[in-house]
Formats: structure tokens, C-alpha cells, sequence
């Protein structure tokens, strides 16, 4: 999932930024969010939640998804 | 009348004839004395001249010659008999007393000789004390005498005489006290002992005082040789001394009853110079008419005394430790501010410690002189009990200028700073002008404390990164403010407010965040933010 993550975050880097956020080690952040599994992503915007789904999935499916929560249409 | 007298004449010439054989010796005295009518010494014709002259005649007393030879009242031929029977005859004149040495009433020795003169040599002298001895008109009666009233007849062939006196034992010169020839002091006293109580003393210096059988002879007597004659009834002594000045204690520094150290000196004065200087303590050393006395003495209570050939002196003093100097801080020489303090150390505690700058507080063993202190060259003397010592010292100007910021490895108003390159090095220092101490903290552009750890040390402000702290750059640019105070030594502040902002780094690459910069990395991004949680491993 890594090199997915890694290159839609570099196609997307005026876009949106990807952060990553390990659980097992970041307790304080992974209640404060209600994460239960991995891979969950939440997507911020002006410090508010604005999105969250997870589960493995292909690039561009990931892409739709924040896209489609960003509100912004794909360009291509 | 002619013929009467021959007729005397011729009668006498047969009484003398008939008796020219009576010898003078066989004959009273007094006898003799009244035929030698004329008192010539010798009975011869004129004395008969002289009672045949007044034959018949009444004797008139008090005649210059007597023709009552007799003496029965009448002048008659028995008176011419009697001078017939002695015709020829030499007749002794009366011996009469003349004078007496000593005089009568005077006062004589029992050894002493009486003299008596006559008007001619007596005859059949007897004394009622003593031994006479006759050497033509003179009798000399010799003693010993009974001490006391001597009433003493001299009996002779013609009279007898009394002398009254007042006999005494003579006094007899024993010794001198001190000797002739010893050197005393121009107030010393000699005292003479005699035998016997001396009388009518006179003495050629000084004062003589008789007691008993001393004399006592004060002074003062005059510096150099003294030939000193003590004349007495008895007799006469010649005495020789050396008088020297007599020398008096006059002052002695320090002052007795005082505190010293044991290696105090005390120093005596005299009038003269002293001889003979022994010391209870300490060591004497003479000169001209000092005496220094020189330790160590022994710590506590010192009675000291101090005896001279004339005298002596006792002082009362305490000795004391002395108090010496360890150190001093700063070190000689070195550069002070005006309001530096000068600590000096001792042994032991001082006392009477004054300074000329400054103020001096002593606690125990150490005097603390703070100023403020006159820019320039300071010559700092302290004076302490025992001693005093001077210390060279530069003041400076004094620092009224306030620490400044010289670099650092943000600047105030900084934008873009590479947060990245911060995180990595784990620092931001700053640099200060001068040395200082103070505080200094990263706080967010809110005030709040980011958690870095500062640190002054020197002339350096140190922020250094705690784990977890990260200064944020990634999706934002992020403004911190370096805020503190420091002072330097002379106590000048500078607020520490340096205000910088992270630039955005963001390179496309999946970043981590942590539950201390999650806020900063995700809530205050400018870009939206897709967080992708994961478990590592």
C-alpha cells in the first residue's frame, strides 16, 4: 500500500499532503479519532474533518475517494 | 730711827746667824711665804727692812706687804725673828690654776685627756679619776673615764680645783653602706655605722640623718667623682664614690594594661640609660635609654617586670595571636567593576580594620570591602590591628550598557527559516554580547511553551529540541517567538523577543505525525491533510 500512498501524495502535492499515523504508537491521536483499523484515513481541511474511510484500495480509487470529499473534480 | 734699824739690823744678823742652819724643806710653806714680806722669792735683808720699818705698827689688811709675818695681830720683833730665822732662804711662789682644755661643762670621751695649765709647775698633784702627768706648767689627766658626769678634783700643793663634765663613749667608725669606692646613683643614701652613736656630724655632701649609731647620708649627690668627708665628734672619714645619674622609668609603649600580639615589642624609656637589665620575659635589648623587650610572648596574661640597677617595673598586658593576612579576592591587579566587593582572609579575626575606599564588614576571619569604587586606578589600603597592606586594582567604567543579541541562528522577523535543517541540528543558539545569566524559552506566536529546553551559559542562549518537539514545517509555515531576559554582571537586563517563521516544506513525501505535532502538522496545515493510519511492523 506504501508506493500507492506515495505516489498519489506526490501526484497530489498542491493538492492535498499525506500524513501517516501509527497507532501502536500514537495512542493520544488514534482515540481522539476513533481509529479501529488500519488502513482508516481521515481527511482534514482548515483543522476540521471533513471525510474518513478506509480499507485497502487501489490509487485511483484512493484518489476518488479524497477528491470526492475535497469536493474537487478530478482534472484528467 | 736710823739707829733703831741698825739696832734691827745687827739683832737680825745674830738671829740669822744663830739660825742660818734651818733648811727650807724643814720649813712650813706658808711660813716661808709670809717672811718673804716683799713676795721676791727669796728672804733676805730688805724683808727685814720691811718689818723693822713697821715695828709697832698695826697691820692694815690688804697691804702690798704684810709685816705681821706672824700674823698674830702686831708688828713686833717676833715678826723680825721669824724673818731673821729664814734669812737666805728661797721661797717657791704659790702655784695657781690657769685654765683647762676641754673647757669645764663640755662634754669629753671617756679616752679623752684633760688638760690643766698653771701659772707655775704644781707640786703634789692628786686627781679623783684618771692619771695625772705633769710636764712643767701643765697637768694632763688621762682616762678612761666612767661615761657619764665626771666631777673631777685636781688637788695640788697649793689649791684644788674642780672640773665638772659630761663623760660619753666615743664613736668609732664601723663601715659605710656602700663601700667606699662602689658607684651609686646620684639619689642613693650611704649609711655609716659607728660603734657608738656619733655626735656633731657634718658631712661634706648630702644630708646626713643620724639613728642610733648610723648616719644616713642623701642625696642628691652630683654625677661624677664624690670625695665625701663625715666629720663627727670623734673623729673624721673620707669616703670616695662614683656617682652616676640615677635612672627612672618614664614611659613604656604600648601602654601597659593594653592588648598585644605575641610578637609585639615593648619599648621602655628611661631618663638615663638603665644597667643591669634583666627582664621576666621576652628579650632586652638596650639602646641609649630604651630598653625594647622582644617576644615571643605567650599568649594569655603577661605580668611583666622589668628590674634596672635602680629599680623596677611591672606591666600588666595581654597577649594576643596576631592576626595575619591568607588572601584576597579578586586577585591583586586584576580589573574590578565600582561595585565589585574585595574579600580579604586572615588567620584569624581582625579587629580595627579600616580601609581608604570602600566599606569594610568583617564576619570571622574575613573583612568584605565593597564599594562603589572611583574608576581608574584603585590603591586600596587596609589597616587592620596588626598590620596593614595595600592592593593595586583597576576599576572600570561602569557597565550601564545592556547585553545585546549578536547572532543567533534565527533572527527576529525571520520567515522562511528551515525548520528542517533546526529539527536536525536539535539547536538554536544565540549569542550575547557579554557574558550573561538569565532565562530563555521557545514559546508558539500564542505563548505557549513549545517544550524546548534553554540554557545560558557564557555569552550563550541555547534551545535545545526535546523529541517530539519538532518545530513544524511541513504542510505549514509556522511562527515561534524565542522569548527570556538575561543581565549581564552589572545587573543590565535585555529582553530576549525573537519572532520567526518556519517556511513550508512539504516535498510530496508522506510525513509522520505524532500526537505532539499533530496539531500543528494536520489542524493548522494550509493544504488539506489525507492522515493514513497505520501499524507499523
Amino acid at each position: 500500500m506504501k508506493p500507492v500512498v506515495t505516489a498519489v501524495a506526490l501526484e497530489y502535492r498542491d493538492t492535498f499532503t499525506f500524513a501517516k499515523l501509527d497507532v501502536n504508537t500514537q495512542e493520544e491521536k488514534t482515540i481522539e479519532y476513533q481509529i479501529r483499523g488500519t488502513p482508516t484515513y481521515i481527511v482534514f481541511r482548515d483543522g476540521e474533518i471533513v471525510g474518513r474511510f478506509s480499507g485497502a484500495m487501489p490509487s485511483t480509487k484512493l484518489v476518488q475517494h479524497i477528491l470526492s470529499i475535497l469536493e474537487i473534480e478530478e482534472t484528467e | 730711827m736710823k739707829k733703831l734699824i741698825c739696832s734691827v739690823l745687827t739683832l737680825s744678823l745674830a738671829l740669822f746667824v744663830l739660825t742660818a742652819s734651818y733648811a727650807e724643806e724643814d720649813t712650813d710653806i706658808d711660813i716661808l711665804r709670809a717672811a718673804d714680806v716683799n713676795a721676791d722669792g727669796i728672804i733676805d735683808i730688805l724683808d727685814l727692812v720691811l718689818v723693822a720699818g713697821d715695828l709697832g705698827e698695826t697691820p692694815i689688811p690688804d697691804q702690798p706687804f704684810n709685816s705681821d709675818v706672824n700674823g698674830d695681830g702686831n708688828i713686833n720683833i717676833l715678826d723680825l725673828v721669824v724673818v731673821a730665822n729664814h734669812l737666805g732662804k728661797t721661797v717657791r711662789p704659790p702655784v695657781a690654776f690657769v685654765s683647762v682644755d676641754p673647757a669645764i661643762d663640755s662634754e669629753i670621751t671617756v679616752d679623752d685627756s684633760i688638760t690643766l695649765t698653771f701659772d707655775n709647775p704644781p707640786e703634789d698633784v692628786t686627781v679623783s679619776e684618771g692619771v695625772p702627768t705633769i710636764t712643767d706648767n701643765t697637768v694632763s689627766i688621762a682616762g678612761p673615764f666612767t661615761p657619764g658626769t665626771l666631777e673631777l678634783t685636781i688637788t695640788w700643793a697649793d689649791g684644788s680645783q674642780t672640773l665638772n663634765y659630761t663623760v660619753r663613749q666615743p664613736a668609732e667608725f664601723m663601715r659605710a653602706e656602700p663601700e667606699s669606692g662602689a658607684e651609686i646613683t646620684t639619689n642613693d643614701t650611704i649609711t655609716l655605722t659607728f660603734d657608738h652613736p656619733p655626735e656633731n656630724v657634718t658631712v661634706s655632701a648630702g644630708v646626713a640623718t643620724i639613728d642610733g649609731n648610723t648616719v644616713s647620708i642623701a642625696g642628691p649627690f652630683a654625677p661624677g667623682t664624690l670625695e665625701l668627708t663625715i666629720t663627727w665628734a670623734d673623729g673624721t672619714q673620707t669616703l670616695s664614690y662614683t656617682i652616676r645619674p640615677f635612672v627612672a622609668f618614664v614611659s613604656v609603649d604600648p601602654e601597659s594594661e593594653t592588648e598585644i600580639t605575641t610578637n609585639d615589642s615593648i619599648t621602655l624609656t628611661f631618663d638615663n640609660p638603665p644597667e643591669d637589665v634583666t627582664v621576666s620575659e621576652g628579650v632586652p635589648t638596650i639602646t641609649d635609654n630604651t630598653v625594647t623587650i622582644t617576644g615571643p610572648f605567650t599568649p594569655g596574661t603577661l605580668e611583666l617586670t622589668i628590674t634596672w640597677a635602680d629599680g623596677s617595673q611591672t606591666l600588666d598586658y595581654t597577649i594576643r595571636q596576631p592576626v595575619a593576612f591568607v588572601s584576597i579576592e579578586p586577585t591583586i591587579a586584576s580589573e574590578l567593576t565600582v561595585d565589585s566587593p574585595i574579600t580579604l582572609t586572615f588567620d584569624n579575626p581582625p579587629t580595627d580594620v579600616t580601609v581608604n575606599e570602600g566599606d569594610a564588614t568583617i564576619t570571622d576571619n574575613t573583612v568584605t570591602i565593597t564599594g562603589p569604587f572611583t574608576p581608574g586606578t584603585l590603591e586600596l589600603t587596609i589597616t587592620w590591628v596588626d598590620g596593614s597592606l595595600t592592593f593595586t586594582y583597576t576599576v572600570a567604567e561602569p557597565d550601564t550598557e545592556a547585553p545585546s543579541i549578536t547572532s543567533g541562528t534565527v533572527n527576529n522577523d525571520d520567515t522562511d527559516v528551515d525548520a528542517a535543517e533546526i529539527n536536525s541540528s536539535r539547536l538554536i543558539e544565540i549569542e550575547f554580547s557579554e557574558e550573561v545569566s538569565g532565562t530563555i524559552a521557545l514559546q508558539t506566536e500564542a505563548g505557549d511553551n513549545v517544550g524546548w529546553i534553554g540554557e545560558i551559559e557564557g555569552n550563550k542562549a541555547t534551545l535545545e529540541l526535546v523529541k517530539g518537539k519538532e518545530l513544524g514545517h511541513k504542510t505549514t509555515s509556522v511562527t515561534y517567538v524565542i522569548v527570556g531576559k538575561v543581565e549581564d554582571a552589572a545587573g543590565n537586563e535585555t529582553d530576549i523577543n525573537i519572532t520567526f517563521t518556519t517556511a513550508i516544506t512539504y516535498d510530496g513525501i508522506p510525513f509522520e505525525v505524532t500526537d505532539e505535532t499533530f496539531d500543528t502538522l494536520v489542524l493548522e496545515s494550509k493544504l488539506p491533510v489525507v492522515v493514513e493510519s497505520y501499524k507499523d511492523g
